[in-house]
C-alpha cells in the first residue's frame, strides 16, 4: 500500500519537474532567440547599408552636376553613419573594428564637409575625385567579405551566440566563419588607413607651458607634503603613468582617516594637473560667493594669476568655479581652470588645470578688430543682447578672437560667438537652466 | 508639565516672527547657488513681478535676469550679485512667509546633462567600479564621456554605456544595482571635467582580461585593479 503511494507520489513529482524544467528551458530559449535575431537584424543591415554605400559612391563618381552631387553626398553621409550605428549593435567589442570605423567616420566627415560647401564655386578637385574612387574600392572589398558571411549565416545557420563565444574563449584565433570576414575587411581597412594616414598616432601633447626640471618621484612625495599640509610621509603612493600617457606625470594617492586624495603631477616641472581630495562633507558654512574668492587666492597661491571667473555651480555642499586667464582684458577660453572648494569648512579639495597646461602659451593678440557695435549688427535681430565681451575661443584647430554676446530669446539665454575679425556667426548655444529634483 | 508647555509655546511664538523676517543669511546670492536664499530671493522677486519661473531654488539664468532687472529699476549696480543692500530693497518692497513645511529644493545639473543621463552612469559606474577607490571611479565616468567624444563609439551615453559587450556590468545584469552616493559623486566630477585617465577609451582588469587584443593598446596609467588606456 505504502509502496503504491510512494510511487505515486514520486511519479508526480517526476512529471512536474519534467514540466517545469522544459518551461525553463523553454523561456530561456526564447530569450536567447531574442538575442540572437537582434544581432542577426543588425549584421544583415549593415551589410545591406555597406552594398548601398558601395552604389552611391559609385553613382556620385560619375555624377557631372553639382545640383546631384550634394543631395548624393547627404545620401552617402546618412548611409555610412548607419552603417556605423549597426556595428554599434553587434558584440563586437573586443574585436578589433577600429579601422573599419576609421573608414567610415572618416566617409562621413568628406562628405559632410562637401555638403556644406558650394560646389557651384568650389567643385570637387581632383585629389577629392580620387578619394572617391579609393573610397568605392575599399567598399568593393568589404562588400564581397560581408556578403560570404552573411551567406554561411544563411546556408549554415551560423549564429551571432556562436561568434559571442567564440570572442569571450579569447582566443583570438578561434575560427568562426563570421569573425573570419570581419578579420579580413579589417585588413583591407588597415591598409588603407596606413595609406591614407589614418591610424591615429600616439601622440604626445605639446604643452609649451609644462617645461622644467625633471621631477623624481621623492620630489614629487614632498610637493605633496608642502601642498596638502601632510606629515604621514609613508601613507603617500606615486606611480609613473604609462607608455600611452600623452603627457609624463606622476599618479599620486593618499589615504587618510576621513578619506582619500589622487593628483596627477607633471613629470616636467612637477605642476599639478588635476586632483581631487574625496571625503564626506558637512553642512554648508560658506556661500558660494565666498567659495569664489577661496578658490580665486588659492590660484594665485599656487602661482597662477591673471584668472578671472567664468562660470560658478553649486552641487550639494561644494561649489566648482571655473576660471579662465585674462589678457589685456580678453578672456582665454582655452587657458581654463576648474577650482572645486567645499563649502562646509572652505578647503579646496579639487583642481582641474589639464586645459590650462594643454593651451597656455605667449600669443599674439591682433587688436584689429571690429568694434562691439560692428560685431552686434551680425547677431540675429530677434534677440535681446544683455552682455558682450571679447574672448578668445576655439575655432576647429585655430584659435580667434570673437565677441561672445549673452543675449535673451523668450524664456531661454544664449551665448553667441562673433568672429571679432570678420562677423562670422561662430557658435551658438542654448544654456538651459538645468535644474533636477532631489531624489 | 503644562505651564512648561505653554513656556514653550511662548517661546515659539516671539521666536517665530523674529525668524520669518530675517530668513536671508548674511551671505552674497551668486548665480550658481542652490538653498533656502535662493528660494526666498525668487519667491520675492516672484512677488513683485520680476520673476516669472517655478520657485526651486536654483540660481540659473532666468533669476540671474531678473535680479539684474531688480538692480537697474531700483538704481543700484547692476552686477547679478545679491548682497545686503538689494536684500534690504527686496524686504522693504516685498513681502515672504517662510513657510514651516520644508520646501523642496532642486540641484544644479552640469549644462548638456539630464538627472536620467546623471543616474544611468552612476548606475554604470557603480556596477563597474563599485570595490575600486573613489579616483577609479572617476575614471570609468571619464572613460565613457571620452568613448561619447570619439568617433569610433556611439554619441550618446546610452549608445555607449549599452554596446554589446562594452561593460561586463551591463552584460552581467550589476549595472542595474542601486548605485550609492559615491558613484553619483564621481559622474559628477567627471562630467564637470576631472579626468584621471587622461583621455582614455578602453580600461581592463590585467587578472581577468580575455581578450589578448585588449593588450596592445598603448597604456596611459593603472588606478586600483583598472589598468587605462587609448
Amino acid at each position: 500500500m505504502i509502496r503504491t503511494i510512494s510511487i505515486i507520489v514520486l511519479s508526480i513529482l517526476l512529471m512536474t519537474s519534467i514540466v517545469i524544467g522544459y518551461n525553463f528551458y523553454e523561456k530561456k530559449n526564447n530569450v536567447q532567440l531574442q538575442v540572437e535575431n537582434n544581432y542577426q537584424r543588425a549584421f544583415h543591415n549593415l551589410v545591406y547599408h555597406i552594398d548601398d554605400l558601395h552604389d552611391q559612391i559609385g553613382t556620385a563618381i560619375v555624377m557631372n552636376s553639382d545640383q546631384g552631387l550634394s543631395p548624393q553626398f547627404v545620401d552617402i553621409w546618412r548611409t555610412s553613419a548607419r552603417a556605423q550605428e549597426e556595428i554599434s549593435h553587434l558584440p563586437l567589442h573586443l574585436l578589433p573594428v577600429q579601422h573599419t570605423a576609421t573608414f567610415l567616420n572618416d566617409i562621413q566627415d568628406f562628405t559632410y564637409a562637401t555638403t556644406i560647401r558650394n560646389l557651384d564655386d568650389d567643385p570637387l578637385s581632383e585629389d577629392e575625385l580620387d578619394k572617391l574612387e579609393v573610397y568605392f574600392k575599399q567598399l568593393d572589398e568589404i562588400k564581397s567579405d560581408l556578403q560570404e558571411a552573411q551567406a554561411t549565416t544563411l546556408n549554415k545557420g551560423l549564429t551571432w551566440e556562436e561568434v559571442e563565444i567564440a570572442l569571450l574563449d579569447g582566443k583570438d584565433n578561434s575560427e568562426n566563419q563570421i569573425l573570419d570576414s570581419f578579420r579580413r575587411s579589417e585588413e583591407v581597412m588597415e591598409d588603407f588607413s596606413e595609406t591614407n594616414q589614418l591610424t591615429e598616432e600616439d601622440e604626445k601633447d605639446i604643452a609649451t607651458f609644462v617645461n622644467g626640471q625633471t621631477f623624481t618621484e621623492d620630489k614629487v612625495i614632498d610637493k605633496t607634503l608642502d601642498m596638502f599640509y601632510i606629515t604621514d610621509e609613508a601613507a603617500i603612493e606615486v606611480e609613473e603613468s604609462l607608455e600611452g600617457a600623452s603627457l609624463n606625470h606622476y599618479n599620486v594617492t593618499y589615504d587618510f582617516e576621513d578619506g582619500d586624495l589622487f593628483m596627477d603631477v607633471t613629470e616636467k616641472g612637477g605642476l599639478p594637473i588635476t586632483f581631487i581630495v574625496n571625503r564626506e562633507l558637512a553642512d554648508q558654512t560658506i556661500s558660494l560667493n565666498d567659495g569664489v574668492d577661496i578658490a580665486q587666492a588659492y590660484l594665485s597661491f599656487i602661482g597662477y594669476d591673471n584668472m578671472t571667473l567664468f562660470e560658478s555651480k553649486q552641487f550639494g555642499n561644494e561649489g566648482v568655479f571655473t576660471f579662465v586667464y585674462e589678457e589685456e582684458d580678453i578672456k582665454i577660453l582655452p587657458d581654463a581652470i576648474s577650482v572645486k572648494v567645499a563649502l562646509d569648512n572652505g578647503e579646496v579639495i579639487g583642481l582641474n588645470a589639464r586645459e590650462f597646461l594643454l593651451n597656455h602659451k605667449k600669443r599674439q593678440l591682433n587688436r584689429d578688430l571690429l568694434s562691439e557695435k560692428e560685431a552686434r549688427e551680425y547677431v540675429n535681430d530677434d534677440v535681446t543682447i544683455e552682455e558682450a565681451q571679447l574672448v578668445l575661443t576655439r575655432k576647429d584647430d585655430d584659435e580667434v578672437l570673437s565677441y561672445l554676446f549673452l543675449a535673451r530669446y523668450k524664456d531661454d539665454t544664449y551665448e553667441i560667438y562673433i568672429d571679432a575679425q570678420n562677423g562670422e556667426e561662430l557658435r551658438v548655444k542654448r544654456n538651459v537652466d538645468l535644474a533636477m529634483s532631489p531624489n | 508639565m503644562r505651564k512648561f508647555i505653554l513656556l514653550i509655546g511662548l517661546i515659539m511664538l516671539v521666536f517665530m516672527p523674529i525668524k520669518d523676517t530675517a530668513a536671508f543669511s548674511d551671505q552674497v546670492i551668486q548665480q550658481g547657488a542652490v538653498g533656502d536664499d535662493v528660494i526666498e530671493l525668487q519667491t520675492r522677486l516672484k512677488d513683485i513681478g520680476f520673476y516669472q519661473g517655478k520657485v526651486d531654488g536654483v540660481f540659473g539664468w532666468s533669476t540671474y535676469w531678473s535680479v539684474r532687472n531688480f538692480q537697474y529699476e531700483f538704481g543700484m549696480k547692476v552686477d547679478g550679485l545679491v548682497g545686503a543692500d538689494m536684500k534690504e530693497k527686496l524686504r522693504a518692497t516685498t513681502t515672504y512667509k517662510q513657510t514651516n513645511q520644508q520646501e523642496e529644493t532642486a540641484v544644479n545639473v552640469p549644462s548638456g546633462f539630464s538627472q536620467n543621463d546623471i543616474k544611468l552612469m552612476a548606475n554604470a559606474v557603480h556596477g563597474e567600479a563599485r570595490g575600486e577607490p573613489y579616483e577609479g571611479q572617476v575614471a570609468v565616468a571619464a572613460v565613457i564621456l571620452n568613448r561619447i567624444k570619439d568617433n569610433h563609439f556611439p554619441d550618446s551615453i546610452s549608445g555607449v554605456i549599452f554596446e554589446p559587450r562594452a561593460f561586463t556590468a551591463v552584460a552581467d545584469g550589476q549595472i542595474w544595482l542601486e548605485p550609492n552616493d559615491t558613484a553619483t559623486r564621481a559622474v559628477l566630477d567627471a562630467i564637470n571635467g576631472w579626468d584621471p585617465t587622461g583621455n582614455a577609451t578602453y580600461y581592463f582588469n590585467p587578472d581577468t582580461a580575455t581578450s589578448p587584443w585588449i593588450w596592445t593598446r598603448p597604456q596611459i596609467k593603472r588606478i586600483g585593479k583598472h589598468i587605462f588606456c587609448k
